[in-house]
């Protein structure tokens, strides 16, 4: 024991006189044994206790399993996501399939002569792929049929960035603060006329009308004191309004609706452009005449 | 004929109990694994004392140090298959101990329990010892008794945790430095600089018996 405790002082640091006081009364304390019945009270402590569950860390396999199950979540989900637009995308494809583009540039009556200035359309007016949807084939004419189309246009519309919008003249948009005509909506618009105007005019509905196009056309030359009614896919100049800014251009009745603003609106040509009735052509017999108004 | 029987068997484990003595405490521990229960008797009866002793000093409460004690024994049993013999078993079943008592004194903080035993124990003169209700008699009844052995173990025990097990291990258990560093997972110089950092307290705590 001596030489133990010797042993122990020879690797320690040079004690002061009260360190190596303290270190022999802690040494001089008289050892505690454990109880007589410890290995009795242990076998039983042993026999009775269950053993320790072994804790499976799950904490670390958790920290690659969480981000791992997110990025396989977002991965499914950018799949699924892929998957379902694709659905949409050809969904929309069959629907624009019918019209190609060139359809929007309809061909003038071989009885026309070909010396007769032409508006057709330039490459940056091209019709976007999406609003051609909403062109039924001319030779659509039941009730079904229309029913189709309606709809197929209304879903390609909805998911069209901008609503068309009809712009009358004197009438602000919905941009300028004002009200604008929703093409797609089924709820009859409601249109600031310019004085003279009735706004019954404006609602007035035919039964030759074929298409939104044709609403359009109405309003959009009604402002300018012109009634039209359609025949065959063309737009005959019914009536002109007395004193209106289309008896001051020189605009006759029976005159043919060809283009407005350089649109074509006659036959199954497709409004591209918001319509304002600045200028129009007009077929006169075997002569184009174009008519600008001002106002 | 029985009788021979009995010499006969009696032989073979006192040969067993001295074969056991003569082993390692790998040894033994390596026999343990094997549900070999002698071998692991063995390694209590090495240890009770050492382990009682050193809880018994730390927690300055007799009973608590053997309950701790035996919860050692307990872990070590069923932990014998995760035993690794890297370090000796010593530094492997003081850690254990260690830590129990540290969390036994946290325990007692947070519950702010003060122990029946130390308060009867180191009660005014006028007052009863203490006596536990085990018939057997104290085993420091003698530390009880002496004055200045009182006053040393309370100076002991009033250390904070990080000096106490140091001290212990090294003036009672007689634990080299290396030892102590490597039970309590400190550094040597830690170690050493705790170790003295505790012996001034306890000068300082114990200056009327200096």
């Amino acid at each position: 024991m001596i030489n133990k405790d010797l042993q122990n002082s020879s690797d320690d640091e040079l004690l002061s006189v009260g360190d190596e006081e303290i270190q022999r009364m802690i040494k001089n304390l008289s050892r505690v044994d454990a109880p007589k019945d410890f290995d009795f009270r242990l076998k039983a402590r042993i026999a009775n206790a269950a053993p320790p569950q072994v804790k499976t860390s799950f904490l670390p396999a958790l920290r690659y399993v969480l981000p791992l199950s997110v990025v396989v979540l977002v991965f499914t989900f950018v799949i699924i996501s892929g998957v379902y637009l694709t659905g949409n995308n050809e969904q929309t494809a069959k629907v624009i399939s019918p019209t190609p583009v060139e359809s929007a540039a309809a061909p003038l009556p071989d009885s026309l002569p070909s010396s007769l200035p032409l508006v057709t359309q330039t490459p940056a007016e091209s019709v976007p792929d999406m609003i051609l949807a909403e062109s039924p084939p001319p030779t659509i004419q039941t009730k079904k049929k229309e029913k189709i189309i309606v709809e197929e246009t209304n879903f390609v519309a909805a998911r069209s960035p901008k609503k068309p919008t009809v712009k009358l003249p004197g009438v602000k948009s919905a941009d300028e603060g004002g009200g604008s005509y929703d093409s797609t909506s089924s709820v009859p618009p409601v249109i600031r006329m310019p004085a003279g105007i009735t706004s019954t005019d404006v609602v007035e509905t035919s039964p030759n009308i074929e298409n939104k196009n044709d609403i359009i056309t109405k309003q959009t030359l009604l402002p300018l004191g012109i009634e039209i009614v359609s025949e065959n896919g063309k737009r005959r100049v019914a009536s002109i309004k007395k004193g209106s800014v289309a008896e001051r251009s020189n605009v006759k009745v029976g005159d043919l609706i060809e283009a407005i603003d350089g649109e074509k609106v006659s036959g199954d040509a497709v409004r591209t452009k918001t319509l304002e009735g600045k200028k129009i052509t007009v077929l006169r017999g075997a002569e184009r005449i174009e008519i600008s108004f001002n106002k | 004929m029985a009788l021979d029987k009995f010499e006969k068997r009696s032989a073979e484990v006192l040969e067993t109990i001295v074969l056991l003595k003569d082993l390692s405490d790998h040894e033994l521990i390596y026999s343990a694994k094997r549900d070999d229960e002698p071998a692991f008797a063995e390694i209590v009866r090495r240890y009770r004392n050492p382990i009682t002793n050193y809880l018994y000093r730390f927690l300055n409460d007799y009973e608590e140090a053997v309950d701790l004690a035996q919860e050692t024994f307990v872990r070590v049993y069923f932990a014998l298959e995760r035993y690794h013999t890297e370090f000796a078993f010593s530094t492997y079943i003081y850690r254990i101990a260690t830590n129990l008592a540290i969390s036994e004194l946290r325990k007692r903080k947070r519950r702010n329990l003060v122990s029946l035993t130390g308060f009867f124990q180191y009660g005014d003169e006028d007052e009863e010892d203490f006596h536990p209700p085990d018939s057997k008699p104290l085993p420091d009844v003698d530390l009880v008794e002496n004055e200045q052995s009182k006053m040393i173990a309370r100076a002991i025990a009033t250390l904070p945790e990080k000096y106490r097990a140091p001290i212990v291990l090294r003036e009672i258990e007689g634990k080299t430095y290396e030892e102590v560093a490597a039970i309590l997972d400190l550094g040597l110089g830690t170690t050493k600089s705790r170790i003295s950092r505790a012996r001034g307290l306890l000068k300082e705590k114990l200056k009327n018996l200096i």
